[in-house]
C-alpha cells in the first residue's frame, strides 16, 4: 500500500467534505475560488466549474512532504466511467483508435492534423503493436462531429510532436513538424492528405534524451519559428563544471543559460523560418510541451512542467506568457526566488531577482502539456480570449492530481492567474486512469478538440447555452 | 559467478545510506516483487551490475523514461551501487501470473523463436540462483511479457540504445519475432 500521510489524509477529507457541502449552482462558482493549499487537491475533489488559484506567495517549502512514487496504471475505459463537464456543454467521441494521440492542428480546409508521437509504447489491455511516430490527418464530416476520412500524412518519424502551417494564413505551402533532433517541413497544399515529397530539413542537430516533446509555432507575421527545447534532466544535477566567462556564456545562450549536457535547454529558441538565425528566445523554462503563440498579440505563450522530487505541493507548474530575453528559473530558481541547490556546477547568486514569475499557476506535479486560446464563436461568449490547457496528470504526488482540461480566464489578452476544472473524469480509482489529457485545438466553428494519449481518443466539446 | 559473490558479500549488505530507500522503488515495481503495472520490469533479484549500469543510465539522461530520468537523480551518484545491490538481494518474486489470453504462447514456441532464444542465452543465461552468467546482462526468465516487448521494440526503433550489443541484435527483428521472444521468456 502506498503511505499517505495523516496530513494528505486530513486534506483531502476537508477537501472532500468543502466540496460535497457546497453543491452550489456552476453560476455560483465563479465567486467560489480555492485559494493557495486549498487549490492544490487531487482528483477526488475535481468538480466541473471549480476555481483555482495559486500565486507566487503560495509556493509551499521543498520536502514538506515527501516526494511520492505513483505512477497512473493506464487501463481501458471502464464502463462506469463518465466524462464531466460543466452545464451547457457536451464532450463526444471525435476520432478512436489515434494511438498515443498527441498534438492537434487544423488546416485551414478543415482538416485536423494530429501527430501520433509513440503510438506503440501507449498500449492498453490486449494491443500488442509497434509503430514509429507519425502524422494522420483527419477530415470531420460536414457537420464536425466525426471522421468522415483519415490518411497517414507521414509515417516513420521519430518522436513528431509540435506541427506548424506556413506560411501563416489561409495558403500555407509547408507543414513544419517538431521532433527530438530536428525540425522538417513537407510541401503541402490545400487538401493534402498525404505527404508528396521528400522532406527539407529546417533545423538539425537538436538536442535528444531527456524531455523529447518539440513543440513548434510561428508569429502571426510568419517571420518566426518558434520552437520550445525541454531540458535533458529534471534539475541538472550532474552538469559539469561552469564555463569560465559566464558573462560570455550568457551572451550567447541566454541569460540564466545552462550548459554541458544541458546547453541550450530548457529554452524556447527563434529561427527564420528557413531554419537560419538561430537564437535563444528565453531561458529557464524546463519543459515548454505546450509552446502557442497567442493570435492577437503574437505573444508567445508556455504550458510548462516543472521540477521533481520535491514533495506533493511544490513546485507548481505554470502556463505563462514567454518574453523575448527572460529567464524563468531553470534549474537554479524556480518561482522568481526559490532557490534550488541541486543543479550540478554551483549555486548560482548572480541569478538572485533574476527569473521572471510565470502568469498562471498550476497545481504542482499536474503535467500541463497543450494550450490554446479560445477563438469565440461557440462558448459562451465572455469566455473568448481565454486559454485552454490540457493536465497529462501527475506521478510524482501521493494522490493523483491532473488528468483534466482547465480554463485559464485571461483578461485584455493576459491570463488572470486563476483556472477553472472544465473536463474530468479519466480517474478510475486511486491507482489507475483511462485518459492522459495532451492538447486542446479551438476549432473554426468555435468548438474545441482535446486529445488524450492512453486509448487514443480525440474528444470533441461544443456548448449550446443551457 | 557475480562479483558479489567472487567478493564473498552474499547477501549481507552494508547498511544503506538514509537517501536511498529501496520502499520507493517498490511503489511502483512492488514490493511484493511483482511491479503493479506489467509495462514495468521485475527488478527484486535483478543483477546488481545491470541494475547500476541501468540507473547511471537514467540519470545521465542515456535511457529515457521521465519518471525514471528523475527517481536516479534522487540518489547522490556513489550510492548508486549500494541501491542496486540492495534491489538484487531482494528475492526475485516466485509467484508470476499466467499468461493472459491475448498471449498465445504456441507462438513463442515456435523453432525460430528457439533458436532466436538460444543467441540470447549467450549473454542472458542463468544458474539456478537466478544470476545471469554474463552479470551485466539483465535476468530475463520470469520477466514481464509486456516489459520484454517494449524493451525489445524501444531498441529496434532506437528509443532505446545504452548497450550497443543489443542494438545490432535486434535490428533486423520483426515485431512479431519480439513478441515471440517476450512471451518465451516470460513464461518458460
Amino acid at each position: 500500500m502506498r503511505q499517505k500521510t495523516a496530513r494528505q489524509q486530513f486534506q483531502r477529507t476537508l477537501c472532500a467534505w468543502v466540496l460535497g457541502a457546497t453543491a452550489l449552482p456552476l453560476t455560483l462558482w465563479a465567486q467560489n475560488v480555492l485559494k493557495g493549499r486549498d487549490a492544490m487537491g487531487d482528483w477526488h475533489n475535481d468538480a466541473p466549474g471549480v476555481t483555482r488559484l495559486i500565486t507566487h506567495d503560495d509556493v509551499v517549502a521543498p520536502l514538506e512532504s515527501p516526494s511520492a512514487a505513483n505512477r497512473s496504471t493506464t487501463v481501458a475505459k471502464p464502463s462506469d466511467a463518465e466524462i464531466k463537464t460543466m452545464a451547457g456543454f457536451k464532450v463526444d467521441v471525435f476520432a478512436s483508435n489515434v494511438d498515443g494521440a498527441r498534438v492537434i492542428r487544423q488546416a485551414p480546409n478543415g482538416d485536423i492534423f494530429v501527430s501520433q508521437s509513440r503510438p506503440g509504447n501507449v498500449r492498453v489491455g490486449d494491443k500488442y503493436q509497434f509503430e514509429k511516430g507519425k502524422v494522420t490527418v483527419l477530415r470531420p464530416s460536414p457537420d464536425g462531429r466525426q471522421v468522415e476520412k483519415m490518411e497517414t500524412f507521414v509515417a516513420d518519424l521519430k518522436d513528431p510532436y509540435g506541427m506548424a502551417f506556413y506560411p501563416p494564413g489561409p495558403k500555407p505551402q509547408w507543414l513544419y513538424v517538431g521532433m527530438q533532433g530536428q525540425i522538417l517541413r513537407y510541401p503541402y497544399q490545400s487538401g493534402d492528405m498525404k505527404s508528396t515529397a521528400e522532406p527539407e530539413v529546417i533545423v538539425s542537430g537538436l538536442p535528444t534524451g531527456g524531455h523529447w516533446t518539440r513543440d513548434i509555432g510561428f508569429s502571426p507575421d510568419g517571420k518566426t519559428l518558434y520552437l520550445s527545447v525541454g531540458s535533458g534532466s529534471n534539475i541538472a544535477i550532474d552538469m559539469e563544471d561552469r564555463p569560465a566567462d559566464l558573462k560570455a556564456w550568457q551572451k550567447v545562450h541566454g541569460l540564466g543559460g545552462a550548459w554541458g549536457n544541458e546547453t541550450d535547454r530548457a529554452t524556447v529558441l527563434a529561427f527564420s523560418p528557413d531554419g537560419k538565425n538561430r537564437r535563444v528566445y528565453a531561458t529557464g523554462v524546463r519543459n515548454c510541451s505546450g509552446l502557442t503563440v497567442q493570435p492577437k498579440t503574437g505573444v508567445v505563450f508556455c504550458s510548462t512542467n516543472e521540477r521533481d522530487l520535491l514533495g506533493d505541493n511544490t513546485p507548481p507548474d505554470y502556463v505563462s506568457s514567454i518574453k523575448p530575453g527572460h529567464f524563468y528559473g531553470w534549474p537554479w530558481i524556480y518561482h522568481q526566488d526559490h532557490e534550488d541547490l541541486r543543479p550540478g556546477g554551483g549555486p548560482r547568486p548572480d541569478l538572485k531577482g533574476k527569473a521572471t514569475q510565470p502568469d498562471a499557476l498550476i497545481q504542482p506535479h499536474s503535467a500541463p502539456l497543450g494550450m490554446d486560446f479560445n477563438p469565440g464563436g461557440m462558448f459562451p461568449a465572455e469566455w473568448t480570449g481565454d486559454g485552454f490547457a490540457a493536465l497529462h496528470g501527475s506521478w510524482n504526488r501521493a494522490f493523483h492530481t491532473g488528468y483534466k482540461i482547465i480554463r485559464l480566464p485571461a483578461k485584455s489578452n493576459q491570463l488572470v492567474g486563476s483556472y477553472q476544472d472544465f473536463v474530468m473524469g479519466f480517474t478510475a480509482g486511486e491507482d489507475s486512469v483511462w485518459g492522459r489529457p495532451v492538447d486542446v485545438k479551438f476549432l473554426k466553428d468555435g468548438s474545441m478538440l482535446f486529445s488524450e494519449d492512453v486509448n487514443g481518443t480525440l474528444y470533441r466539446v461544443t456548448y449550446s447555452k443551457p | 559467478m557475480s562479483p558479489l559473490m567472487a567478493q564473498g558479500q552474499t547477501k549481507t549488505l552494508n547498511p544503506l545510506p538514509t537517501s536511498v530507500d529501496i520502499h520507493v522503488c517498490g511503489e511502483c515495481h512492488g514490493e511484493n516483487g511483482n511491479p503493479k503495472d506489467e509495462k514495468l520490469p521485475i527488478i527484486w533479484g535483478q543483477s546488481a551490475v545491470y541494475l547500476e549500469k541501468q540507473l547511471r543510465d537514467y540519470r545521465s539522461g542515456q535511457r529515457e523514461n521521465q519518471i525514471m530520468n528523475s527517481m536516479a537523480e534522487s540518489v547522490p551518484k556513489k550510492d548508486l551501487g549500494l541501491l542496486s545491490q540492495a534491489i538484487a538481494s531482494k528475492a526475485w518474486p516466485q509467484s508470476r501470473p499466467q499468461p493472459n489470453l491475448h498471449d498465445n504462447p504456441s507462438e513463442s514456441t515456435s523453432a525460430t523463436t528457439k533458436t532466436d532464444a538460444q543467441t540470447c542465452l549467450t549473454c542472458h543465461a542463468q544458474n539456478a540462483s537466478g544470476e545471469s552468467f554474463y552479470t551485466g546482462a539483465p535476468r530475463l526468465y520470469g520477466q514481464n511479457a509486456d516489459y520484454l516487448l517494449d524493451q525489445m521494440l524501444a531498441w529496434m526503433n532506437q528509443d532505446r540504445n545504452n548497450s550497443e550489443v543489443m542494438s545490432v541484435l535486434l535490428k533486423n527483428k520483426t515485431k512479431e519475432q519480439a513478441k515471440a521472444l517476450a512471451l518465451y521468456f516470460a513464461f518458460h
